[in-house]
């Protein structure tokens, strides 16, 4: 009798926990190990900005699955765990705590991490990240003390969080960057008049500059920008998007460029290793080229379908469907995520 | 309403300074106003191997017994901490060393890959932070102490005052213990974010202080001293030698002496001899000891000499498992020896008791002239708790119970026949009170006779002076739980009564007709408490921590009654969890 394949799947996102569903679907009989540097369970992101603000809220109130889940799965779910290394040719993941655990087939599922700007890398421990539920549970310990938060890009994610915030008084500013409304493509006029409309709701918006050093200012932070203008503010944080979480691949000879590379089935450039969702960098046969992707559904499909590949089918890998997205009271369509609304709390 | 119940436990390698943590922990938990009770688990081994568990219950209302589920669980060595999991509640945390000393783990050798999916795993560098504060690695148990403290949210300045306290016998070591500390603390202040709602944290001060943490050992060497023991006879065994090692300091500055003697036959033997000259004395052993006193606790039956011994019970038979807790030498306490040889068998159910009855048991022993055995248990005797010492009855203890010169002067029958079952002791030398100590029955004058009246007179004054010892001395059993009828009583002695009392209250509590009785006194004790506790129960629960139910088969062979025996020799203490478990079992039963 074969003995039951080990899929071990690094990351526990979307991606990563639609994965290992569908592999547990289709075979009772594997070990399934997810191996993850986050400190939380798969939850609803969406939820995390209420969550900041509510204070009865727990974070296990977001969880898509309650822990049992993972035992009647028979899911071994490793959180706080960092992977820092593959070794390919051996079938191994080495993890920060000198454990290396063996795999038979191997998905990365890293998602993304918010994009830290160069010009702030030597800052980056003064900044604040809204990203994971670890990073809403930190912030969500200090937030009685913030009074004013200043947003350095003004990504979507900013937006959420200011949608969070604006009614609790927290009072806000956003230095737009060149990543200003990421994920979401608009030209000029729109940008001009989602900023106005930010304005309208009583945050300051410094447009056309870019926040270049944080520093300590007593009990308080002094954000600096380009074109000379100084904010005292509580709370700097990052909002300049995001970007695939994928610097721990480092040696493992698997192709990487923004985002792992991978082939229209999903599978990496080493045998035995996938990868998908934030992570991935996909080749689309219908673009001939290779896209990030973003959001939620398109990680769970992108999950779904790699858990046939690794089992040993060749679907192949949809542009996502389009979203529709709601800001300020207008409507856009975009790539990646899920049709959402900013416009709730108007 | 306890807000704070929770246990903790440090698992290691015997060498990786586990116990040691456990009782830094144990002793600062309560020096911060919480209740605790703490035991450790260790190999028989003296060093170098082999699995070492502290564990520690931790509350803000009295405890009696282990939880047996942990909330915490600080590894040390994670090979042997995996084998604690089972125990863990499913939302556990587990603090672990994620940097050890080995270049790489295997899965099974790392415990992050092992837990459930609702536990919280923490890592910090235990070894390298060790090896950064002290140049040694020596000090990670500390690391961990640091780090546990720095995230339970525990007062961190009094943890390092009781630090202080722990060392201050050794102040070139404070220093390095402190930064030790301290890395932990810092380590998880800059490193680690906490997920978990476990806190011990205190916002107002704790009655607790008038409390003292002792083990049984401890408060039993205690109630020797206060009740003006002179002589502790002993040979090294576990678990009694600590009480043997505390006596050899302290009996000194009090006027005594301790004596390590070459067996347990030796120890019977000198304490026999020194107490039937007038020095209060005393032994200490375990069942594989008790086993060689046994031709000495016959003599002294019959020479109606004032012994008293600590058997402090372990899994058995022979060596066994000398380091693991059980009480299965209730029979041998109870009935070893030829003929019929009537005793006083003492069970203390907490370390207050250990104090008490030894001071007690000293007492008894003299007044009644037999002796009297204590039975402990490995649990009792390591277990350190909070308690408050009652005071010994110490003029009972001083109260002249040898005839007077005038009496004597009357006329002296050492063996003289009474109500009471008591005879006139005198020791050698006093002018009139002449007589001759044997193991030989004897007749009302002292001279060895074996005719059959009188051997029928005095096997009766033997039996005799236990039912005054019954009347003037021995309290009757206690109840506990509900009032009146019950669907269930439990019955206990011994360390397993903290348990018992712990899951009938919680059964009680939640509305369930179920009472408990605590026999402290297991020979002789008073029938009628324990004749009405049985008629008002329909079905009664032993729980024992033997084989076949020594207690219950005890209390069968005086009562017509059938008892539901719940039985482990599992090699660790019963819980109230288990015990609170059975009883509903038992009560969710169909009939």
């Amino acid at each position: 009798m074969a003995e039951a394949l080990h899929f071990v799947i690094v990351g526990n996102g979307p991606a990563g926990n639609e994965a290992a569903a569908a592999l547990r679907g289709q075979d009772p009989k594997a070990r399934i190990t997810i191996i993850s540097a986050a400190a939380t369970h798969y939850l609803r992101p969406e939820k995390l900005a209420a969550f900041l603000v509510q204070p009865r809220h727990r974070l296990k109130d977001l969880y898509i699955h309650p822990y049992p889940w993972y035992e009647e799965q028979r899911i071994q779910l490793r959180l706080n765990q960092t992977v820092n290394r593959i070794a390919p040719e051996q079938k191994y993941v080495y993890l920060n705590h000198k454990e290396r655990v063996r795999y038979d087939r191997l998905l990365l599922v890293t998602g993304a991490r918010p994009r830290v700007p160069e010009r702030l890398a030597s800052l980056s421990s003064l900044l604040t990240r809204f990203a994971t539920g670890a990073d809403a549970l930190l912030l969500k310990r200090g937030i009685a003390r913030v009074k004013h938060m200043t947003m350095l890009g003004g990504d979507c994610i900013a937006l959420e969080l200011a949608q969070a915030l604006l009614p609790q008084g927290v009072r806000l500013t956003f230095i737009l960057d060149e990543y200003r409304f990421w994920p979401l493509e608009f030209d000029e006029g729109v940008k001009k008049r989602l900023a106005d409309s930010l304005e309208k709701k009583g945050i300051e918006v410094v447009r056309d500059d870019l926040a270049v050093s944080v520093e300590p200012a007593s009990d308080e932070l002094l954000v600096k920008t380009r074109g000379g203008k100084e904010v005292k503010t509580d709370r700097a944080c990052l909002s300049s998007g995001m970007v695939p979480a994928v610097d721990f691949l480092g040696s493992a000879g698997i192709d990487t460029q923004l985002g792992v590379l991978v082939d229209d089935h999903l599978q990496t450039s080493q045998p035995d290793i996938w990868a998908a969702g934030e992570c991935a960098q996909v080749y689309y046969s219908e673009l001939k080229d290779y896209r990030c992707s973003t959001g939620s559904v398109n990680a769970e499909q992108q999950g779904r379908l790699v858990a046939q590949n690794m089992l040993g089918a060749k679907e192949t890998v949809k542009l996502p469907e389009p979203g529709r997205v709601t800001i300020a009271g207008e409507h856009f369509t975009t790539y990646g995520w899920k049709g959402f609304s900013l416009d709730e709390k108007d | 309403m306890r807000k704070i119940d929770l246990t903790v436990e440090i698992c290691g390698s015997a060498g990786d300074g586990t116990l040691a943590a456990g009782e830094i922990l144990t002793t600062t938990l309560a020096f911060q106003g919480f209740h605790v009770l703490s035991f450790d688990s260790y190999p028989a081994e003296i060093r170098g191997f082999g699995k070492c568990v502290a564990h520690v219950r931790v509350s803000d209302q009295p405890v009696h017994s282990l939880s047996g589920t942990v909330d915490i669980l600080i590894s040390l060595d994670d090979s042997y901490s995996i084998q604690q999991l089972p125990t863990l509640q499913p939302e556990a945390v587990v603090l672990f060393d994620n940097q050890p000393l080995a270049p790489v783990l295997e899965e099974d050798q790392c415990i992050a890959g092992h837990l459930g999916p609702g536990m919280i795993l923490y890592g910090a560098p235990f070894h390298e932070l060790s090896q950064q504060a002290t140049a040694s690695g020596r000090s990670r148990n500390l690391v961990a102490l640091g780090a546990f403290a720095a995230l339970f949210e525990m007062n961190l300045e009094k943890f390092l005052e009781s630090l202080r306290q722990k060392f201050k016998r050794k102040p070139r070591v404070v220093d390095e213990v402190a930064a030790a500390f301290n890395a932990g603390v810092d380590y998880v202040a800059g490193n680690v974010l906490k997920l978990d709602e476990f806190s011990f944290r205190r916002d107002q001060e704790s009655e607790t202080a008038a409390y003292e943490l002792l083990t049984g050992n401890e408060a039993a060497a205690r109630g020797a001293i206060d009740a003006g023991c002179k002589l502790y006879a002993g040979y090294p065994i576990t678990p009694t030698t600590k009480i043997m090692e505390i006596l050899s300091e302290e009996l000194p500055r009090h006027g005594g002496i301790v004596a390590q003697v070459e067996d347990e036959i030796s120890a019977i033997g000198m304490v026999s001899g020194a107490a039937a000259v007038g020095v209060r004395a005393m032994t200490g052993t375990s069942g594989p000891g008790l086993c060689l006193m046994t031709e000495f606790i016959g003599w002294d039956i019959m020479a109606e000499v004032p012994v008293v011994i600590i058997d402090s019970q372990r899994g058995g038979p022979a060596t066994g498992l000398p380091t693991k807790t059980e009480q299965s030498d209730l029979y041998m306490a109870l009935f070893a020896g030829n003929g019929d040889a009537p005793r006083i068998v003492v069970a203390p159910t907490n370390a207050g008791e250990c104090h008490y009855w030894v001071a007690e048991a000293l007492y008894l022993a003299e007044k009644f002239q037999v002796p009297v055995i204590i039975l402990m248990d490995l649990f009792l005797s390591n277990r350190n708790e909070n308690v408050i010492l009652k005071p010994v009855p110490q003029e009972k203890l001083r109260a002249n119970l040898f005839p007077t010169p005038e009496e004597l002067a009357k006329g002296y029958l050492r063996q003289a026949l009474s109500e009471r079952g008591v005879s006139p002791r005198t020791l050698p030398g006093t002018e009139n009170g002449y007589w001759v100590i044997s193991g030989l029955e004897q007749d009302i004058y002292g001279t060895p006779v074996y005719d059959a009246k009188n051997h029928t007179n005095m096997t009766e004054k033997r039996f005799t002076k236990l039912k005054t010892a019954l009347a003037e001395d021995i309290p009757p059993a206690t109840r506990f739980g509900c009032e009146g009828k019950a669907d269930l009583g439990v019955m206990s002695w011994g360390s397993t009564t903290g348990a018992a009392i712990e899951a009938v209250e919680r059964a009680a509590a939640e509305g369930r007709k179920v009472a408990g009785l605590k026999q402290l006194v297991l020979n002789p004790f008073h029938r009628e408490p324990v004749a009405r506790f049985l008629d008002d129960c329909k079905q009664v629960l032993v729980p024992e921590l033997n084989r076949g139910g020594q207690f219950a088969h005890w209390m069968g062979m005086h009562f017509s009654r059938e008892f539901l025996r719940m039985n482990q020799v599992t090699a660790r203490p019963i819980t109230h969890t288990e015990i609170y478990n059975e009883i509903r079992k038992v009560l969710e039963q169909k009939p």
